[in-house]
C-alpha cells in the first residue's frame, strides 16, 4: 500500500467514522447546520435513509420503499401518506383535498385508450406507477416546476396555469366547437360568479379553460370532477346564466328552452339517452340532454346529436313534428324566409323557423320578429298573420276572439291549454290565459288526423285550420270553453231552429255555421263580440249586434228595439255606480238590507265588454245565449217576461234587475207607488219598478210603461196617469189650486238644489222649470228615513214630511224656503204657528208639525183660495189680503187678541206706491205696496194690511228667523214694513197725525185713551 | 511521520474494532411504553369529526378542532359530546380552516390559519373578541398559540415567515423569533407550541424535525429530537405536550407514532408495547390534561384517542 492509498483508505475510514456520528445523534446545541442534500431529499424519499440497510438499528418504521397504495405499487414518495404529512394544515392547508377526496382526478386506473401521455427523452412525461397506472406522481413531482414560479402551482411536472398539464394528456377535450368540445380560450360573456366561491378558475387572460369547469383534486362534484354539481346545470349556468332556468315561467322569461324541468309532454328517446344526453337528478331536461361539452359528435352547438333538419329537436318533440309537411312547415310555403338569426328554413331545420332554442325574441323563443304592443302569445302567431306578414292572407283582423284574459273566467276542467304571458302552457287548468294556441295547435293541422300532408294553398275550414278540436256545425270547439252559452241550444236566438234560412257575412246558413258561427266569425267579426251578421248604421257599438236583428226589417222585427228604450251608450257612472270588471260599488245611498250590486257587462265606446268601459249596453241586462237565468231550459215560442227574456237577472217581484242598477229607487216597493196593484196588465210576477216602467216600447219619458195623462209639463204628464180623475190615484189629485208647474224660478231665487227641467223635456238643468219631481221623488215616500216602511199601507195619508217629497216640508219647511229664501224669515216669529198657535191647524186640519210653518197658511195642493194658495178659511174683509189676514186676525180666530178695532182703511182712497210715490216724497223712500182689486201689488191702489205689514218678517230688514217667543210688539217689529213712521204711507195723507190713527186703529189701550175718535 | 501514521492507524483500528463489534450485535429493540387507551372522542350530535388537527382541554372540556368542518366541537371530560362552535366564515365565530386551539386563562384561543387571525372564546363557545395575526412584515397565517396563565401574552407559530410572534391580547406585536432556516432558533414550518410549566415553550420545527424549546424572551433553551427514523429522531413531528412531570410527547404523523422525552432532551420511549409503538393513523395535535391523560388527535382517522399516561 502506498503512502497515497494509506491516505485515501484513511480518508475514507474518517468519512464513515463520521456518517456514524452523525447516525448516533446531534447534541441540543449542536454548531449551526447547513442544508443536506441526503436530508433534504428525505424529506420525502424517506426509503433512502442508509439506516434503514444497516442492521445495528431498529428504525421506527418498516423499510418499504414501493407500498401497495390504493393507485397501487409506486415509490413511497408520493404516496398519499406522505403528501398529507405536509398537507394537513400545519405546513400547508390541503385537508379540503382528503375531505372530498372522493373527487379526485381518478388514480389507481390505466390511462384509456385516448389518453397520449407526451413522450419526452424516451420517457412518459407524466409516469405511472410501477403496475402502469396514473397516481400522485403521474402528475406531482417535487422535480418539476420551479419552486420560484408565480404563475403555476409548485410540485407539478409542468406548468399548468392555464391547463397546459390537463391538456399535455386530454388533447382531444381541447379541439373546440367543430371537433364537439365545448370552447376554450373564450372569454365567458360575463365573469362568473362561481370563480369566488368555488374551485374554479379561468386562465391568465381570463378565458376558459380545464380549470373552468374541472378541478383535479377538491371537486365539488364526483362526476367528472366539476368544480360543482351539474346534476341540474348549475355548473353550465355559472357562464350560461342567460340560459338558464329554474322552471318554465323563467325560461319563457329568458326566451330560451325549458331547462331544469321534468318534460311532461315531449319525452326524452332511450335512443338519446344512449347518444349521450342526460337527465337530471329528477328526471329533468338540463343542458347536457342537448349539450355534449365534450365528445359531440356535431359540428355545431356540441349538441348530442345533430340538428340537421331539426332531428334533435324531433327526438323529444315527437307530436310537434307533424308540422313537417303542413302549412307551417316553411319549406313548403315560404322557403326563403329567414329567422332573426337570418336562417332559412333549409339551414336552420323546420323547426328554427318558428323557436331558436336560445335568444328567441318572445315567448316560445320565437324565431321571427314580433308586432309591437300585442299580447305577447298572440304576437307570436301575429307575427305571421299580420297584414304584412308572411301570411297576411290569413289575417286576424280587430274583431277576433278576445285573448289575454284569465282562462279561469271561462270555468273549470276547460280541456284547452291556457298560457303565461311568457308561453307557459297550462293544460286543463284554470292558470293562463287564452290566446290563438288556446284554440289552436300550430304542429297539426287536423286534429283528427295526423301526419296529414298539407298543401300551402290548402284552404282550411272548421274542421282542421290547426284547430285542436273540430269546430263543425256543433261549435264543439266554441262550447268547450263557452259552456254557459250552451244553453242559446232551442231558445229564440238558436237560429238553425228560429231563422234556418237566414245568412250570416259570409252567407252562411245556420245549419253551415253552426249555432255559434250563425252570430260570431271566431276572426275577422264585422264588430264588437266577433259579430257575423250585418250591423245597422248609426247604432250604439253596445247595441248594434242586438239590433242587427231586431229591428223592423230584421229576423227578430217583432221584438224591435224602437228609440223608447233604456238608453245605452251611457256611463254606469252616472247613476253613481263604480264598475270594474269584478266589483260594482254604489256611491248612492242603498236601503238597508240590499244586496252589494251584481258586477254586469258593460262596455267601452268600441262596444267591446272586456276592456273595462263603463257604459250600458244590450248585454248589460241581457244575457242573449240563455232564455232564463232561473232555468237552463230554452224556450221558443212563448212570451218572455221579467223572469226570462235573456234576462241575466230574474224578477221575482222585487225588480231585482233593476234594483241591481237603481238600489236607490228600491225602496219605492216600501210606498204606495210600489203597490203590487198598481201593476199594469196584471203583470204580477214583475216587480214595483214595472209599475211605472218598462225597458222597451215605452209610452213615455222616464221609460214610461202606462198611458200618460194630461197637463203641462212633460213630469206632470207622467203623474198625471194615475193622480187624474178615474185614475189609480184618483183620490190624490193636485186640486184646482196648486203650487205652479212649468214656471221658471224667480230672479231672486237661489239654486234650490231640487230637479228643474228643460222646456217640454225631462233633462234637467239648473236654469229649467218647475214640474212634479222638483218636489217630489217618487220612489221615497219619507225623504228622512229611506228605510222607512211607512208609506206602504194603503190608507197612510202623508204631510209635508213624507208624501214623496224630496225635502221635508214640515217643522222648518226647508223645502219651501229652498226656493222662497225671502219668506225663511217667518220662522220663530209669531207667525209661525209653532211659537205663537202649535194647536192651530189648516183647512186640512193639519198642525203645524204636520204642515209645516208654510204650511199653516199656504196649500201647496188643493189650497182653499187660488190667492197666496190660502190654507185658512179666509174671513169677511173689504179685499183680498184684509180676507187672508183676517182668517186668524178676526174675533173667535187664533189671532183674536191682535185684532185692530177698524182693519180697513176706506177703499174709496187710491194711492199711490213704488215710482209715483218716490217722485212725490223721496223723502219717503221705502216701497210700501198698495193694490189692486184682485189683491196684486199695483202702482196706485188701495191700502191694505199688506202696505204696512209683511207677515213673513217680524221685524223691519230682518236676515234671520224670529226671537222664538210669542211677544208684543211695537213700532219697531209687529211685521211692519218699516220702523221709520214718517215714512209711511199713512203720512203721505196724514201728515204728523198719521201716529194717532195709527194707534187709534190698532192699539186697543189708546183707543180707550182716546174717546175722541170712538 | 511514520510512527504517528502508524498510531493513527492503530487508533483507528480500534475504534473500528469496537464499532464492527457493535454493529455486529443484534439490532436493538425500540423502547416502547404501554399507556392505556381510554377512550375515542369522535364527533356527536353535530355530526363525525372531519380531519381534526388539535385538541386542547380544561377542568370542564376538552375542544377539538374540526377542521374539515371549519368548527370547534366540544366534549366533557369523560368524552361526551357537548355542543360546537364555528363553520366556515369570516364573520366573528367562524373559521376558515382552523389548526391549532389551547385554553388559558379562561379562554378558547383558536388559530383561525385560513382567517389570519386568532379568535378567543369564553369556555362555552362564546365569541369574544378576534385578533388579527401580523408579523414586522405583515399579515401571517398562525399554526397554533400558546398563552400566558395571565392571558396577556400570545404566542403564535406562524409558516408565513417561520416565526414565533408573542402579541398581546389587544393584538399589539410584543416580539418575535425564529425565521427560516435550518440553525437552532430558527424554524421551517413551526407548527405546534406548548407552554412549559416554567413559563418556557416548547414549538415543533416540522420540516427540521425537531421540537426546539424556548423561554418567554425567545432565548433558545432546548432541542428534544432530532430528523431520521431511529428511536428519538423525528421525520413529520406535529404535535407535543409536556406532562406534569416534564416529559415531552412528539407525535409523528408520517411515522405514526409518539416518542417520549425527559424533560433534559433525552429519547425515553416511544409509546407502544413490547417494541412495537402503538400503529397511530396521522398524529397530529396532542394534549395532556391535569389528570395525566394523553389526547392524540389523529386526522385521517377523525378522531381523538385518549389514553391514561399513568396505571
Amino acid at each position: 500500500m502506498t503512502c497515497y492509498q494509506r491516505y485515501r483508505h484513511l480518508a475514507h475510514l474518517f468519512i464513515c467514522f463520521i456518517g456514524l456520528l452523525l447516525i448516533v445523534g446531534t447534541p441540543a446545541d449542536a454548531a449551526p447546520r447547513l442544508p443536506s442534500a441526503k436530508r433534504e431529499c428525505a424529506l420525502c424519499h424517506i426509503m433512502w435513509l442508509t439506516e434503514f440497510k444497516r442492521d445495528d438499528v431498529t428504525p421506527l418504521i418498516a423499510y418499504d420503499p414501493k407500498p401497495v397504495e390504493k393507485s397501487g405499487r409506486q415509490d413511497v414518495s408520493s404516496t398519499e401518506r406522505m403528501c398529507l404529512s405536509c398537507h394537513d394544515g400545519f405546513v400547508l392547508e390541503s385537508r379540503f383535498l382528503w375531505k372530498q377526496n372522493q373527487h379526485t382526478h381518478p388514480i389507481g386506473q390505466k390511462p384509456s385508450e385516448h389518453i397520449q401521455i407526451p413522450i419526452v427523452d424516451g420517457k412518459n412525461l407524466f409516469p405511472l406507477n410501477d403496475d402502469g397506472k396514473v397516481y400522485c406522481g403521474t402528475c406531482h413531482t417535487a422535480h418539476g416546476i420551479d419552486w420560484s414560479a408565480k404563475d403555476s402551482p409548485i410540485f407539478m411536472r409542468v406548468r399548468s396555469r392555464d391547463g397546459e398539464l390537463c391538456q399535455a394528456c386530454h388533447k382531444e377535450k381541447t379541439t373546440g366547437p367543430a371537433q364537439g368540445n365545448h370552447p376554450i380560450k373564450e372569454k365567458p360573456v360575463v365573469r362568473p360568479g362561481f370563480l369566488e366561491t368555488t374551485r374554479a378558475q379561468l386562465s391568465n387572460d381570463n378565458t376558459v379553460t380545464c380549470q373552468s369547469c374541472h378541478s383535479a383534486h377538491g371537486a365539488a362534484s364526483k362526476e367528472k370532477i366539476l368544480v360543482t354539481e351539474n346534476l341540474d346545470s348549475q355548473l353550465c349556468r355559472n357562464c350560461h346564466e342567460d340560459r338558464h332556468a329554474s322552471d318554465l315561467t323563467q325560461a319563457a322569461a329568458k326566451k330560451t328552452h325549458p331547462v331544469n324541468i321534468v318534460p311532461r309532454q315531449a319525452k326524452i328517446p332511450e335512443t338519446l339517452l344512449t347518444a349521450g344526453a342526460k337527465q337530471g337528478s329528477k328526471g329533468q331536461l338540463i343542458c347536457q340532454t342537448c349539450h355534449s361539452p365534450h365528445d359531440s359528435k356535431t359540428q355545431h352547438g356540441i349538441l348530442v346529436k345533430d340538428n340537421k333538419d331539426s332531428q334533435l329537436c324531433r327526438s323529444c318533440h315527437n307530436k310537434q313534428q307533424q308540422v313537417a309537411g303542413g302549412k307551417h312547415d316553411m319549406r313548403l310555403s315560404n322557403r326563403q324566409a329567414v329567422n332573426i338569426r337570418g336562417e332559412t328554413v333549409d339551414k336552420g331545420g323546420t323547426c328554427s323557423a318558428c323557436h331558436l332554442p336560445h335568444d328567441g325574441e318572445g315567448p316560445k323563443m320565437w324565431a321571427r320578429k314580433l308586432p309591437p304592443n300585442t299580447e305577447p302569445m298572440a304576437a307570436v302567431c301575429l307575427s305571421c298573420h299580420s297584414k304584412k306578414g308572411l301570411a297576411s292572407k290569413h289575417g286576424v283582423g280587430e274583431y277576433s276572439h278576445p285573448v289575454g284574459f284569465a282562462m279561469g273566467k271561462a270555468g273549470e276542467n276547460i280541456k284547452l291549454p291556457g298560457f303565461s304571458l311568457d308561453g307557459v302552457k297550462f293544460d286543463n287548468a284554470a292558470n293562463g290565459s287564452v290566446t290563438c294556441a288556446s284554440c289552436h295547435d300550430a304542429h297539426q293541422w287536423d286534429p283528427n288526423q295526423t301526419l296529414q300532408s298539407v298543401s300551402s294553398e290548402t284552404e282550411g275550414d272548421a274542421s282542421n285550420s290547426f284547430l285542436r278540436i273540430r269546430n263543425n256545425q256543433d261549435s264543439k270547439l266554441c262550447r268547450t270553453c263557452h259552456k254557459q252559452q250552451l244553453y242559446i241550444v232551442g231558445s229564440e236566438h238558436d237560429l238553425t231552429e228560429t231563422a234556418p234560412d237566414s245568412v250570416n257575412a259570409l252567407n252562411q246558413k245556420p245549419s253551415q255555421a253552426g249555432i255559434c258561427g250563425s252570430c260570431h266569425h271566431v276572426h275577422n267579426g264585422l264588430g264588437p263580440r266577433m259579430w257575423a251578421r250585418k250591423l245597422p248604421p248609426g247604432i250604439e257599438p253596445a247595441a248594434a249586434n242586438c239590433v242587427s236583428c231586431h229591428n223592423p226589417d230584421g229576423i227578430a222585427k217583432e221584438k224591435a228595439i224602437d228609440q223608447h228604450s233604456h238608453p245605452v251608450g251611457v256611463s254606469i257612472d252616472n247613476i253613481g255606480i263604480k264598475a270594474t270588471l269584478d266589483k260594482w260599488v254604489s256611491r248612492f245611498p242603498a236601503p238597508l238590507g240590499l244586496k252589494a250590486p251584481q258586477p254586469l257587462p258593460l262596455y267601452d265606446e268600441r262596444g267591446h265588454s272586456l276592456s273595462g268601459g263603463q257604459e250600458i249596453g244590450c248585454g248589460t241586462c241581457h244575457d242573449p245565449h240563455r232564455w232564463s237565468p232561473d232555468s237552463t231550459l230554452a224556450k221558443t215560442d212563448v212570451e218572455g217576461d221579467a223572469g226570462s227574456s235573456f234576462l241575466r237577472i230574474a224578477d221575482h217581484g222585487n225588480s231585482e234587475l233593476c234594483i241591481n242598477c237603481h238600489a236607490d229607487k228600491s225602496i219605492v216597493k216600501h210606498s204606495k207607488h210600489g203597490a203590487k196593484d198598481l201593476s199594469i196588465n196584471g203583470k204580477s210576477k214583475a216587480g214595483p219598478c214595472s209599475n211605472c216602467h218598462q225597458p222597451h216600447q215605452t209610452k213615455g219619458a222616464f221609460l214610461w210603461a202606462r198611458d200618460t195623462g194630461s197637463g203641462e209639463a212633460p213630469v206632470e204628464k207622467l203623474c198625471t196617469s194615475c193622480h187624474r180623475d178615474g185614475g189609480t190615484a184618483k183620490k190624490k189629485l193636485t186640486g184646482d189650486f196648486s203650487h205652479p208647474i212649468g214656471i221658471e224660478l224667480a230672479d231672486h231665487m237661489k239654486d234650490p238644489s231640487l230637479p228643474l227641467f228643460k222646456p217640454g223635456s225631462i233633462e234637467r238643468s239648473k236654469q229649467g222649470k218647475i214640474d212634479c219631481t222638483t218636489c217630489h221623488d217618487p220612489h221615497q215616500w219619507d225623504p228622512a228615513d229611506m228605510n222607512s216602511l211607512a208609506g206602504s199601507g194603503k190608507k197612510v195619508e202623508g204631510d209635508a214630511n213624507t208624501s214623496f217629497l224630496r225635502v221635508s216640508a214640515g217643522e222648518n219647511s226647508e223645502l219651501c224656503i229652498r226656493c222662497h229664501t225671502r219668506q225663511q224669515t217667518v220662522l220663530k216669529t209669531d207667525h209661525d204657528m209653532s211659537v205663537s198657535q202649535p194647536r192651530a191647524t189648516n183647512t186640512k186640519r193639519q198642525t203645524v208639525t204636520e204642515s209645516g210653518v208654510c204650511g199653516q197658511c199656504h196649500s201647496i195642493h188643493n189650497a182653499s183660495d187660488s190667492f197666496r194658495l190660502w190654507a185658512q178659511e179666509t174671513s169677511r174683509g173689504q179685499n183680498r189680503n184684509e180676507r187672508l189676514c183676517l182668517s186668524c186676525h178676526s174675533k173667535n180666530s187664533i189671532a183674536a187678541n191682535k185684532v185692530p178695532a177698524a182693519t180697513s182703511h176706506p177703499p174709496d182712497v187710491h194711492v199711490w206706491s213704488g215710482p209715483s210715490r218716490e217722485a212725490l216724497r223721496p223723502q219717503a223712500q221705502a216701497h210700501l205696496p198698495v193694490f189692486d182689486n184682485n189683491g196684486e201689488a199695483s202702482k196706485t191702489g188701495i191700502i191694505s194690511c199688506p202696505s204696512c205689514h209683511d207677515p213673513h218678517q217680524w221685524r223691519a230688514g230682518a236676515t234671520a228667523a224670529g226671537p222664538g217667543y210669542n211677544s208684543e210688539g211695537d213700532t219697531q217689529n209687529s211685521f211692519l214694513r218699516l220702523t221709520d213712521t214718517r215714512a209711511f204711507v199713512c203720512a203721505d195723507c196724514h201728515g204728523l197725525d198719521s201716529i194717532y190713527r195709527y194707534k187709534y186703529f190698532h192699539s186697543q189701550k189708546s183707543h180707550q185713551k182716546h174717546s175722541l175718535f170712538r | 511521520m511514520h510512527r504517528h501514521n502508524k498510531t493513527m492507524s492503530r487508533i483507528l483500528v480500534i475504534i473500528l474494532s469496537l464499532t464492527t463489534y457493535s454493529i455486529g450485535n443484534t439490532a436493538p429493540s425500540i423502547p416502547t411504553q404501554h399507556v392505556k387507551p381510554l377512550r375515542e372522542l369522535v364527533g356527536g350530535a353535530a355530526g363525525p369529526l372531519s380531519l381534526p388537527s388539535d385538541v386542547a382541554t380544561d377542568s370542564r372540556h376538552v375542544y377539538v378542532v374540526d377542521g374539515g368542518n371549519h368548527r370547534i366541537v366540544t366534549f366533557d371530560r369523560n368524552g361526551k359530546y357537548r355542543f360546537q362552535f364555528g363553520g366556515q366564515g369570516n364573520e366573528h365565530g367562524h373559521f376558515e380552516s382552523p389548526v391549532g386551539i389551547t385554553v388559558a386563562a379562561g379562554n378558547v384561543y383558536v388559530a383561525d390559519s385560513g382567517n389570519h387571525r386568532i379568535q378567543v372564546f369564553d369556555q362555552n363557545g362564546g365569541f369574544k373578541r378576534s385578533i388579527v395575526t401580523r408579523s414586522k412584515k405583515g399579515l401571517i397565517r398562525p399554526i397554533d398559540i400558546a398563552v400566558s396563565p395571565d392571558g396577556k401574552q400570545l404566542y403564535v407559530t406562524e409558516n408565513t415567515s417561520h416565526k414565533v410572534v408573542v402579541m398581546a391580547p389587544d393584538g399589539r406585536l410584543l416580539r418575535e423569533w425564529g425565521g427560516n432556516g435550518f440553525n437552532t432558533g430558527q424554524f421551517r414550518y413551526p407548527a405546534s407550541i406548548t407552554r412549559l410549566n416554567d413559563d418556557r415553550v416548547a414549538v415543533v420545527d416540522v420540516l427540521n424535525t425537531r421540537v426546539q424549546v424556548f423561554n418567554s424572551s425567545g432565548s433558545l433553551s432546548l432541542v428534544v429530537g432530532d430528523w431520521g427514523v431511529l428511536p428519538g429522531q423525528l421525520f413529520r413531528p406535529k404535535g407535543v405536550a409536556v406532562d406534569h412531570d416534564g416529559r415531552f410527547y412528539v407525535s409523528d404523523s408520517y411515522m405514526n407514532l409518539i416518542q417520549v422525552f425527559a424533560n433534559s432532551g433525552q429519547f425515553l420511549y416511544v409509546l407502544g408495547k413490547s417494541g412495537k409503538p402503538y400503529p397511530f393513523d396521522t398524529p397530529a395535535g396532542i394534549a395532556v390534561d391535569d389528570r395525566q391523560q394523553l389526547y392524540v388527535v389523529e386526522m385521517l382517522k377523525n378522531k381523538v384517542s385518549v389514553f391514561a399516561l399513568q396505571p
